[in-house]
């Protein structure tokens, strides 16, 4: 009997729906970009499933746009989310949880927490289009991805992520010297 | 030519061959664009740094059967609580089997049962057991089946192929390869059908009739695919059912008979149909579906059976099981008309289901994620053999 590497990796057959084509092909991406920004597995999917919710009710599958509209959806979402202190709250808590019950160092536990929460913080205080950038670039997405989703030129994305990136960088000195 | 922009040289940093031969070589020739780059690269991996976050493994087909199951309840819907589970689930053996379940005459008594349309579905199975059921041993779920109806929003379709490869081609799976010198003698120069199963996924919603822990939970099953070779003249056992006038009626009418003189009739005419037709044999695969729930989770669904009044120790012992750690998957057998038994097959362990009316035999095991199954109108040990030569 063959083995299979990947038994749950379903090649899906052709010719699929033109929905649930482009679900398979971009809900990979979208969880990873809310994942990016909600550092939380299972947060980060349910962003992704209101996304496509959102955009199977007002969109046709087969529009041009439709990558960069989730991809944009899923940076703004997340970040609109994160901005809710309570959720923040209550996540970090749980994660703590985790952390604590799968049998980490206590100390390296606290550490990482509050520097994700430092840096979660520093996205939502720096303008939305730097945040989206940093947010979709390393989520893995390229130039020319990021900059569809941002309705700018493949060539732009650079000047923006770097200014992004020194923004952050100032944001996260400015907490810390706090 | 201008030195390179902080954003070039940024795009320089991520994707270097993304710059015109121009640009790169001017970046080669000019040290003060080199500098700056070393800057820019560090600022980089200082963000690299501040935005890692651990990886997010996603199951995208389980993901779409979830939105699918919310889009079917409407607009505005509450966000599914997921809970995604794995599992096997006896209507696509109805599909992928269909012949290797004619042959065995087990789906008219027990996939299409409440317990076999519905207790299997949620499960992780690693081995299967059989469990030796009465038709009594059925009754005390009869309130289950009107908690909601199942409704296919992609309806498991058979499909023909011309040969193995081409079925494997339409369902995904690997190629059923069978070493032929194991066939036994009858069906040595048999003629082979080959067929596919693509994916399918049906849904349920619990309807206001189930228990208030279940209610306006909506679960939704992604099968398939799945494969299968049938050695025989599938030409003379169509005839052979239509003269007989059961094999149809037995698989396809979607219920148990419901006594035990009608089901002897019924078993002795797949029977006559199958003698007539001589031997055959069916070989089949399907990848291990899976099952999403918007609310409810197996124990709330195992609680709500639980409580129902008149449920047999056999059924109450079998959905208690359903979550055995160690992914037993329980198979009802219908008492008194199928013998089974544990066997090993490809190095795991499998059932053997021999019947005591003379049908045939059948081995099902489960393996790297798969749902195997070998059934025929031939000796176990023969089936045995084929199924230890696939490959």
């Amino acid at each position: 009997m063959p083995e299979d590497p990947e038994p749950d990796g379903y090649r899906p057959q052709a010719p699929m729906e033109p929905f649930d084509r482009l679900f398979m092909a971009e809900y990979g991406k979208v969880v990873a970009v809310a994942n990016r920004v909600l550092a939380d597995r299972a947060e980060a999917e349910d962003v992704a499933q209101e996304v496509f919710f959102e955009f199977h009710r007002k969109h046709r599958p087969e529009a041009s746009y439709a990558p960069a509209w989730l991809h944009r959806a899923a940076v703004h979402t997340s970040l609109n989310q994160i901005r809710g202190r309570k959720r923040r709250e209550r996540r970090e808590l749980a994660d703590a949880q985790n952390r604590d019950q799968a049998g980490e160092d206590p100390q390296t536990v606290v550490e990482v927490r509050e520097d994700r929460r430092r840096v979660r913080d520093a996205l939502t205080r720096l303008p939305t289009r730097a945040a989206a950038v940093l947010t979709l670039r390393y989520s893995g997405l390229s130039y020319i991805e990021v900059g569809a989703a941002l309705g700018v030129g493949a060539g732009q994305v650079g000047t923006l992520l770097r200014r992004a990136e020194q923004a952050l960088r100032k944001e996260m000195s400015r907490a810390t010297s706090i | 030519m201008r030195h390179l922009s902080d954003g070039a040289l940024r795009r320089l940093y991520d994707e270097p061959y993304s710059l015109d031969e121009e640009t790169r070589a001017h970046y080669n020739d000019c040290q003060q664009c080199q500098v700056r780059f070393t800057g820019v690269a560090e600022d980089a991996r200082q963000a690299l740094g501040l935005m890692a976050v651990p990886a997010a493994t996603v199951d995208p087909a389980g993901a779409l059967a979830r939105l699918k199951a919310r889009t079917h309840r409407g607009i505005g819907s509450q966000r599914p609580r997921v809970l995604v589970l794995r599992g096997s689930l006896r209507r696509p053996l109805v599909g992928g089997l269909a012949a290797a379940a004619v042959a065995i005459g087990l789906v008219a008594t027990t996939a299409l049962t409440p317990l076999g349309a519905s207790l299997v579905q949620i499960f992780q199975p690693s081995r299967i057991q059989p469990v030796s059921i009465e038709q009594g041993d059925l009754t005390g779920l009869d309130a289950f089946a009107s908690w909601g109806d199942v409704r296919w929003t992609r309806t498991p379709e058979l499909k023909e192929a011309g040969s193995a490869a081409e079925a494997a081609n339409i369902s995904s799976l690997s190629a059923i390869h069978v070493d032929t010198s194991k066939l036994p003698k009858g069906l040595a120069g048999a003629p082979v059908a080959y067929a596919a199963v693509g994916q399918s996924s049906g849904s349920v919603t619990f309807n206001g009739k189930a228990p208030s822990r279940l209610s306006g939970s909506t679960l939704t099953v992604v099968v398939g695919p799945a494969e299968t070779a049938v050695y025989g003249d599938l030409n003379k056992l169509a005839k052979s059912a239509g003269s007989s006038g059961s094999v149809g009626a037995g698989a396809g009418a979607g219920k148990p008979e419901s006594s035990s003189g009608s089901t002897g009739l019924a078993a002795d005419n797949v029977r006559n149909a199958l003698a007539a037709a001589g031997p055959i044999m069916a070989i089949a695969e399907m990848r291990a579906p899976q099952v999403s729930s918007t609310g409810a989770s197996v124990a709330d669904i195992k609680k709500a059976l639980l409580a129902q009044p008149g449920l047999s120790p056999t059924v109450r012992a079998a959905i208690k099981s359903i979550d055995d750690p160690k992914g037993t998957l329980p198979l009802p057998i219908p008492s008194g008309y199928v013998n089974a038994h544990t066997v090993t097959v490809q190095n795991v362990d499998g059932t053997a289901l021999g019947d005591n009316t003379g049908l045939g035999a059948a081995v099902i095991w489960i393996k790297n994620g798969r749902v195997y199954g070998v059934a025929g109108t031939v000796t176990e040990t023969e089936l045995l053999a084929i199924a230890n030569s696939l490959s």
